[in-house]
């Protein structure tokens, strides 16, 4: 592994997660397009996207920001239901070739999202107000009125949901959303934004001082957050074609919740590892029949008492620090599987190079 | 007029329930920081066992709320011990996402169970509901029976924190826990019996349960605890007072809302949090701390 | 601590590989495999107990007789049942798990018209037909695609009945209803009973409802109170349906109970307390006193199996079994979905709870059942139609 890493290694940054993007993709195009793993895991492949897309919005406002959000889901499901109205009653007549019906679900998408984040916005600044816990709850009851609010609206069937939404949410769709998603977190995070939303959670009050505007800071990760969750909302319609308000319970916020601090708060890599594990784990547990439930929430509390930082720690892949190694302090707050795992490699490596070069010594 | 305070007093009897849990939670969170999605489940766990020993002959009332209350407890310190005490002094979430897994993992397990199972099992009369009436107010014995009781509990928490050594313990815990452990207070006790005495009240808030609405099943504390827990915030969480006084205001309030609509009852709830919330942002007796710099 | 959880996990896979490997049948003997999707965990989990139970009845009785005999060769039938603890998502992850990695030849399930609708698109799509037991909103059918069927009534033809035996049968004329308009089941059977009510002439006072999760009905059952009509309706999920007849009867009020299919549930005398119900009507696509020969062996083989009564969930899922089975042999072939497809539709069988053909909807075509409950137990009538 480290051998061919060094193969993708200039000027003291590696290319390694550049050249895997595009690696995994094919390789997941080809498994799907020739049938090599069914319509089943296919599912839970493109769900454990979708689910990754939401945990790393949330990571924006939780990991980086240091606000706690609790209400995702209410967020998804605006993104949901705005775009699947929109494939479904507004852009219906002109999605009549394979190109255009993408081009205008990616156009529903986007207007999902802009609801979602209008509504960010307007949950976000009265927020602001509050502080931790008494933040998280608001966020809950904010998602759950929305909750109400779809059962109440005509358009979105109210109980009954909206059904027979196109099946849009392809492998390239969601594979290159959480690749955008991935790289546009990214770009804000080492923005000037980004930076300050950074200076917020370590220290609020000399955030302040040094000129930062936090209150415009924390409202800002909550529109992208929101905006990037809608989007996620908008793919998930498009995945399950049928959706109503119950799908978007708070189950669904505390489970996004769940893949975040599981995986690893603070780090989108892990954020996305963290929602790829957890939508896989209760999958395979199906065998276990009504034990399944019960293995999966004790498997869930074990890890959390082992690793409380996550699973994947504070990890970053590659391409999400541009390639550049990660620095000394990264390292130090890393407790991950995979970080404890590369130390003892290293460790070894260095024992095993220094072996004989010490036995020589001593002759 | 009559109607209004009809509604009242089921408000009253709603909310009595809610706020043995909503101490619960308020409890544990004033000491260790934890929000304790699983202490409805410690409730569900209670009235269960209120039900195995009513199928016993010869058990009555007082039997099935002691032995709910002694379960409840020892399973809150129980899971205490295993799952909650390692995450003391991590980040707050991470110790949420582990309370969740401990509820979903009591909830499944309960259902895996053979003798509890996912079918609901229906609750035993424990006390003869005899209505009489007062003013054209129907009350029946099962009412006044509740709230007396509960006002009794709440009396005598008021009494143990207030007055006794370990109430004095526990406030200053709550206040500052390296101090007073440098003062000498023994911490985990001090939390082992925080826990204990909330879930006590999670068993008597689960027989309560169980007489008001007598079908059981497993998933009845995640019903309960949630509201329970949003009266405590409304209260101010980590604030006794709060809690009783948070717990029956919801009562009321959700017996009057869905008086008018229904429809919108668990979200006229939620409305009413974000107000109480948005107006004190730390609840109705919560004290707002401030950032030390 | 670690070596635990290790230990744990490597376990659990063990366990799944080992579970998925044995429902192989290497042992020479032909196996035909249907596939089980309800909820088995979750707060529906009792209907999913109740469905299974059916359906293991069909089962036992199917491979008793020397399993299904299709195009001249003998099949057993075996059952492999995914849990889809009531949520749309879950749904289609059992869907596809039974599709793709169990490839059964049908599936029966699932029990609620939300879930049917997420999934029934899938199996339409992998030409898999699907028998749904008690998803009974209108458009289930329609939004599940050509190979989704069922075995229940449609809730306006539930509702159309329940107002011809509220109006006709009881001679009632006025009184109120009560539901749940979070829920669509509820919701859409309170529509059409109000409608085909007051077209019959009688009158609807009040219109109750409780939103989800709600547990306290007092506020509207004093509502309802105060009109003082001769009955109350009320029909929803049948879990949510003992609380409130509590509730009407701890406030006094002595309106005749009317209800639904969900009525008929070997708990509800327990759960809603047997005096509570005496004298209340409803209607049922079963009745276990039917005096039908077939329903009474199909009863008492029931009884000898479980030790209690069959109710509608369990029937529908015995039905569900039952015509799978006899369009499997009908049709002479494991290899022609489409021909499977056909053979359902062109179903012609007698069941339990009657004789029973599909409409072009893919819906069935069957009467009714009017029931009283008398000392907890609820006794047949007649039939309604």
């Amino acid at each position: 592994m480290q051998q061919i890493k060094k193969l993708f290694y200039r000027n003291g940054k590696s290319y390694f997660s550049y050249v895997m993007i595009p690696v995994l993709f094919l390789v997941l195009m080809a498994a799907f397009q020739l049938d090599l793993i069914n319509t089943y895991w296919q599912t839970i492949i493109l769900l454990s996207g979708i689910n990754g897309i939401v945990a790393m919005s949330l990571n924006l406002i939780n990991g980086i920001t240091g606000q706690s959000c609790l209400g995702q889901a209410g967020f998804m499901s605006i993104g949901a239901y705005v775009s699947a109205m929109c494939t479904k009653l507004v852009f219906d007549g002109f999605m009549t070739s394979g190109f255009s019906s993408y081009l205008f679900f990616i156009i529903s998408l986007l207007i999902g999202g802009a609801a979602a984040s209008l509504i960010g916005l307007l949950i976000g600044i009265p927020s602001l107000r509050l502080r931790g816990d008494y933040l998280a709850i608001i966020t809950l009851g904010f998602s759950e009125i929305i909750r109400v609010a779809w059962r109440v609206i005509p358009p979105a069937g109210r109980a009954m949901g909206l059904n027979t939404i196109p099946k849009l949410s392809t492998l390239p769709m969601v594979f290159i959303s959480v690749v955008i998603v991935m790289l546009v977190l990214r770009n804000f995070t080492n923005s000037r934004f980004g930076r300050s939303c950074i200076a917020v959670r370590e220290n609020e009050l000399a955030g302040e001082t040094m000129g930062i505007n936090t209150t415009r800071i924390k409202v800002l990760a909550f529109v992208l957050s929101a905006f990037i969750a809608g989007v996620g909302g908008g793919l998930y319609a498009h995945m399950m074609t049928f959706i109503n308000p119950d799908t978007f319970n708070q189950i669904k916020s505390t489970d996004m919740v769940l893949y975040l601090y599981a995986g690893g708060v603070g780090s989108f890599s892990s954020a996305l590892l963290g929602a790829t594990v957890f939508s896989f784990l209760p999958e395979v547990l199906r065998s276990l029949g009504e034990w399944r439930l019960v293995i999966y929430s004790l498997s869930l509390v074990l890890i959390m008492i082992n690793r409380p930082k996550g699973i994947f720690g504070k990890h970053e892949f590659g391409f999400m620090r541009y390639g550049e190694p990660e620095n000394i302090h990264m390292k130090a707050e890393n407790s991950g599987i995979l970080s404890s795992l590369f130390q003892k490699l290293a460790y070894r490596r260095r024992k095993a190079e220094r072996a004989p070069a010490a036995g020589k010594g001593d002759q | 007029m009559s109607q209004l305070i009809q509604l009242l007093i089921y408000g009253l009897q709603l909310g009595a329930v809610y706020a043995l849990v909503a101490l619960g939670y308020t409890m544990v969170y004033g000491i260790v920081r934890l929000i304790n999605s699983a202490h409805g489940d410690f409730l569900m766990l209670g009235a269960y066992t209120a039900f195995f020993i009513s199928l016993l002959n010869g058990a009555g009332l007082v039997a099935c709320i002691l032995g709910a209350m002694l379960a409840s407890g020892i399973i809150a310190v129980t899971a205490d011990l295993l799952a909650f005490k390692p995450m003391r002094d991590q980040p707050k979430f991470t110790a949420l996402i582990t309370a969740l897994g401990v509820s979903t993992f009591i909830q499944n397990l309960s259902r895996a169970l053979p003798f509890i199972g996912p079918i609901p099992k229906p609750f035993p009369t424990l006390l003869e509901s005899r209505p009489f009436e007062v003013a054209g107010i129907t009350v029946t014995t099962v009412q006044i029976f509740m709230i007396v009781l509960a006002t009794i509990l709440l009396l005598l928490l008021s009494y143990i924190v207030g007055k006794t050594k370990i109430g004095r313990a526990m406030r200053a815990v709550a206040l500052d826990r390296d101090a007073s452990a440098l003062m000498g207070v023994d911490i985990n006790r001090v939390i082992t019996i925080t826990f204990f005495i909330g879930g006590c009240l999670a068993g008597v808030g689960g027989v309560f349960y169980g007489i008001m609405y007598p079908t059981l099943e497993v998933s009845i504390g995640s019903f309960l605890g949630n509201k329970a827990f949003i009266a405590a915030v409304i209260g101010g969480i980590g604030n006794i007072k709060g809690a009783m006084v948070g717990g029956i205001l919801m009562g009321v309030i959700e017996i009057y809302a869905t008086s008018i609509n229904a429809d919108v009852g668990f979200g006229v709830f939620y409305l009413f949090l974000i107000i109480i919330l948005l107006v004190k942002p730390a609840g109705l007796f919560g004290k707002l701390t401030t950032e030390k710099v | 601590m670690k070596k635990f959880l290790a230990l744990l996990l490597a376990l659990a896979m063990v366990f799944s590989v080992t579970a998925c490997g044995g429902g192989g049948g290497d042992d020479g003997e032909k196996v035909i495999k249907i596939g089980l999707c309800q909820p088995m965990t979750g707060s529906m989990a009792a209907s999913g107990t109740y469905s299974k139970q059916g359906v293991d009845l069909a089962i036992q009785q199917i491979n008793d007789a020397g399993g299904l005999d299709i195009g001249g060769e003998k099949y057993t039938v075996e059952l492999v049942v995914q849990d889809n603890e009531g949520k749309t998502d879950v749904t289609i992850n059992a869907f596809n798990k039974l599709i793709g990695d169990d490839k059964v030849t049908a599936i029966i399930g699932t029990n609620s018209s939300g879930t049917t609708k997420a999934a029934g698109p899938l199996a339409t799509e992998a030409k898999v037909p699907v028998v749904a037991t008690t998803a009974t909103a209108a458009d289930v059918t329609q939004v599940g695609g050509e190979y989704v069927f069922r075995s229940c009534w449609i809730d306006p033809y539930q509702g159309y009945l329940a107002a011809k035996m509220a109006y006709e049968l009881l001679g009632l004329r006025k009184g109120a209803v009560l539901f749940n308009n979070a829920d669509d089941y509820s919701t859409s059977i309170k529509d059409v009973f109000v409608e085909s009510f007051e077209e019959m002439g009688g009158e609807v006072m009040t219109q109750a409802y409780a939103g989800a999760d709600v547990k306290d009905f007092k506020a509207q059952l004093t509502a309802i109170d105060e009109f003082d009509g001769e009955f109350i309706f009320i029909e929803a999920q049948a879990a949510e349906i003992p609380l409130p007849i509590q509730q009407i009867k701890e406030l006094g009020m002595d309106e005749m109970l009317l209800g639904a299919a969900s009525w008929d549930s070997e708990l509800l005398p327990e759960l809603a307390g047997a005096d509570n119900i005496e004298g209340s009507y409803f209607i049922s696509t079963f009745s276990p006193q039917s005096q039908d020969p077939l329903a009474v062996e199909y009863v008492a083989a029931f009884q000898e199996a479980y030790d209690n009564l069959p109710n509608n969930q369990s029937t529908m899922s015995y039905n569900a079994m039952m015509i799978i089975a006899d369009a499997l042999e009908r049709c002479g072939t494991l290899d022609d979905p489409e021909a499977l497809r056909d053979a359902i539709a062109a179903t012609d069988i007698d069941l339990p709870s009657g004789h029973l053909v599909f409409d072009e909807n893919r819906d069935p075509q069957v009467t009714g059942n009017v029931l009283t409950y008398e000392n907890g137990t609820p006794v047949f009538i007649q039939t309604i139609s």
